[in-house]
């Protein structure tokens, strides 16, 4: 097995504040309810997931280095919050059944142009991983090793993992396109 | 970027852009007081941990180590060995870490925790336990567990997710023992309770009262812990002599209620031979019908290797390389064709002039084929043949450094040529292309329809003890037993 990979040491420069911390929340507050929607398809929940993230950090927020380090916690937050939704909606959905599952909100696919519609239903077939590695190259742009770290594993796992998920979109789009 | 690259790209902006500032509620900025929830906020911890000690302990047997020892109540039949939890008293926190701190997000908060091991003092190497800490981010809580060392050496693994929880899991590595998973359980680390089968062990599992042992290893993949047993058991001691291609049953591990679940196996094959990129995971592919090599292609069964020398003759060949003389000196009885103990060898002349010697068996008398059997995990031997009536022995004498020593054969898949018990079911074993040593039994009397093993050398890391051929089903083909070579070959 290998062994854990070292953390990057901490600088001790600087440490992040409230008023940093209003600033963060004005400035990336939707983008990262944005992000957490693309996780977790429905908006109240990734704005859930939003809002513990920025209140985990404003309990930590002393010992923060500084903004970017605080940007990459919270978006860490959010993946991990997302993940969290994601597990206890499908513990839930085990005892619900389908029909009292809860609607799609007025941002509804519908609203989606056809051809983007036909992309992002074939998402939701993906592997939650799958799907965190391909929201955070496509949409959030980050590099290889931003989504290593934000996601916890390896450069090698982050471009696999978005191989395999592409090709498995391309099938999935393919056959839709046969029907 | 690609196509599939720039349409993913554009659905995901226009899927975020539908989200827009006057969807969200008011907006609320977090602060301290309101920000830690409950189940990580210290006082908590301290108010809640009375109340919640027997539901939380209820999977485990809590030890209070040092400072005396209480039971849960009494189990269920089905739970199996219970699992410590660290004592109450502080055990090991002076014992070295001479890894010192390995990060790992332990809580959940998304900001990696610093991780220790440290090793209890002792003889020869490191005392009977050791002992596992994580200084939480979150809280700034010291957590820790005590459990067995290997007593050579331990280390963190790779971190695991399996359960619902955030926070990651922690797998331990220990010589010789089984992997230990330490889960944070409010403000403790604590082994959920683990069956006894299957193992968490990289290793040998021994199969009782046969010497040989089973094929376990753990992995973890994305963050998924994953562990294999194979089917069939090998000879030698660690490491086994395996063969290139071999089911393993494959299972998931998640963590529910305080203990550790395994799923349902899947039988997968391990296939170092098409799996050849695989980094630290196991060589996994699918397996054929049921066993065997992977896929749906058609091996290269002929044309089979058909030269020949008897008594008297000799040849050259090539074995690891190194140019061998390989003889077949003796006599045969006369007027029978058959060969009694001590009167024929099987005489191999290596480089320098040293010679190995095999003694042939009392039989019909003997050949030996000129090309050799030639085996991809590594080794290589001669196929002696002899040969009378409707049956042949086959033999197939490995040569091991300057050694001979005939192989065995084990199990059902009939090695030789002949008939499969009383029926007129026939069997016929011979050396294909490269090399390769294969058996083919009719399903039925007369029938084209075979089923074709391939031999792969197994065996001992013993020196001078003998190798075991293992039978790997290749898959059923129809074969023209009139003339294979120059047939088609399909799968049936």
């Amino acid at each position: 097995m290998a062994r854990l990979r070292s953390g990057a040491p901490r600088s001790q420069t600087h440490t992040f504040g409230a008023g940093e911390l209003s600033e963060l929340y004005a400035a990336h507050r939707l983008s990262m309810v944005r992000l957490a929607m693309l996780l977790v398809d429905d908006l109240a929940s990734a704005e859930d997931v939003v809002q513990d993230a920025f209140a985990a950090m404003a309990a930590r927020r002393g010992t923060l280095d500084d903004r970017g380090a605080a940007l990459a916690y919270l978006r860490i937050s959010v993946v991990n919050g997302s993940r969290s939704a994601l597990r206890r909606r499908r513990t839930a959905r085990a005892y619900v059944p389908p029909h009292e599952a809860p609607p799609d909100g007025p941002e509804s696919h519908a609203v989606l142009a056809e051809e983007h519609r036909e992309v992002y239903e074939a998402l939701e077939h993906l592997a939650p991983r799958q799907r965190e590695v391909v929201v955070l190259r496509y949409w959030s742009h980050l590099s290889e090793a931003e989504i290593a770290q934000a996601l916890g594993i390896s450069q090698g796992s982050v471009k696999s993992t978005a191989s395999r998920a592409l090709d498995a979109l391309e099938i999935i789009l393919s056959k839709e396109g046969q029907r | 970027m690609s196509t599939i690259e720039d349409r993913l790209s554009a659905a995901l902006e226009a899927r975020a852009d539908l989200v827009q500032p006057e969807d969200l509620r008011p907006a609320q900025v977090p602060g301290p007081p309101a920000s830690v929830t409950w189940l990580r906020h210290p006082a908590t911890y301290v108010a809640a941990a009375a109340a919640c000690a027997a539901v939380i302990a209820a999977p485990f047997l809590v030890s209070g180590g040092d400072g005396g020892t209480e039971r849960s109540p009494a189990p269920p039949p089905s739970s199996v060995v219970p699992t410590e939890l660290p004592p109450l008293v502080d055990v090991g926190g002076d014992w070295p870490a001479p890894d010192g701190a390995t990060r790992a997000d332990v809580d959940g908060d998304g900001i990696p925790d610093d991780v220790r091991v440290r090793l209890e003092p002792g003889e020869p190497l490191i005392g009977p336990r050791l002992r596992v800490e994580a200084e939480l981010s979150s809280t700034g809580d010291l957590v820790w567990a005590v459990i067995d060392s290997g007593e050579v050496s331990a280390n963190i693994g790779d971190v695991v997710q399996l359960d619902e929880d955030p926070g990651l899991e922690l797998t331990v590595y220990r010589d010789g023992l089984d992997f230990a998973v330490l889960d944070l359980l409010d403000d403790r680390l604590v082994e959920p309770t683990a069956p006894e089968t299957p193992r968490l062990l990289n290793g040998v599992v021994e199969e009782q009262g046969t010497g040989r042992g089973f094929e376990s290893r753990v992995w973890v993949d994305q963050g998924a812990l994953f562990s294999y047993l194979s089917d069939d058991s090998f000879t030698g001691p660690e490491p086994l002599e395996t063969p290139v291609v071999y089911p393993v049953s494959v299972t998931s591990w998640s963590i529910s209620e305080g203990r550790l679940v395994p799923s349902a196996p899947a039988r997968r094959c391990i296939d170092v031979v098409t799996v050849t990129d695989s980094g630290f995971l196991p060589p996994l592919a699918d397996c054929a019908d049921s066993g065997g090599a992977s896929g749906t292609g058609v091996p290269e069964l002929f044309p089979e290797e058909e030269g020949l020398v008897g008594l008297g003759g000799s040849f050259e060949s090539e074995i690891d390389g190194r140019v061998v003389t390989v003889a077949l000196e003796g006599t045969a009885r006369d007027g029978t064709g058959t060969v009694e103990e001590g009167d024929a060898e099987l005489v191999v002349t290596f480089p320098g002039g040293r010679t190995a010697r095999w003694p042939v068996g009392a039989g019909w008398e003997p050949a030996v084929t000129t090309a050799p059997a030639i085996f991809p995990g590594g080794g290589a031997g001669f196929l002696v043949r002899q040969e009378g009536g409707d049956n042949t022995t086959m033999s197939l004498v490995t040569v091991r450094g300057d050694r001979l020593t005939a192989t065995l054969t084990e199990g059902e898949v009939p090695f030789g040529n002949g008939f499969v018990g009383a029926s007129a079911r026939t069997y016929r074993t011979w050396i294909g292309p490269d090399g390769v040593l294969w058996t083919r039994v009719a399903q039925e009397v007369g029938a084209d329809e075979q089923t074709v093993y391939r031999w792969a050398l197994g065996g001992t890391v013993s020196m001078g003890a003998p190798s075991t051929l293992q039978p790997l089903r290749e898959g059923c083909f129809a074969i023209d037993a009139s003339d294979p070579a120059s047939t088609p070959l399909d799968r049936c």
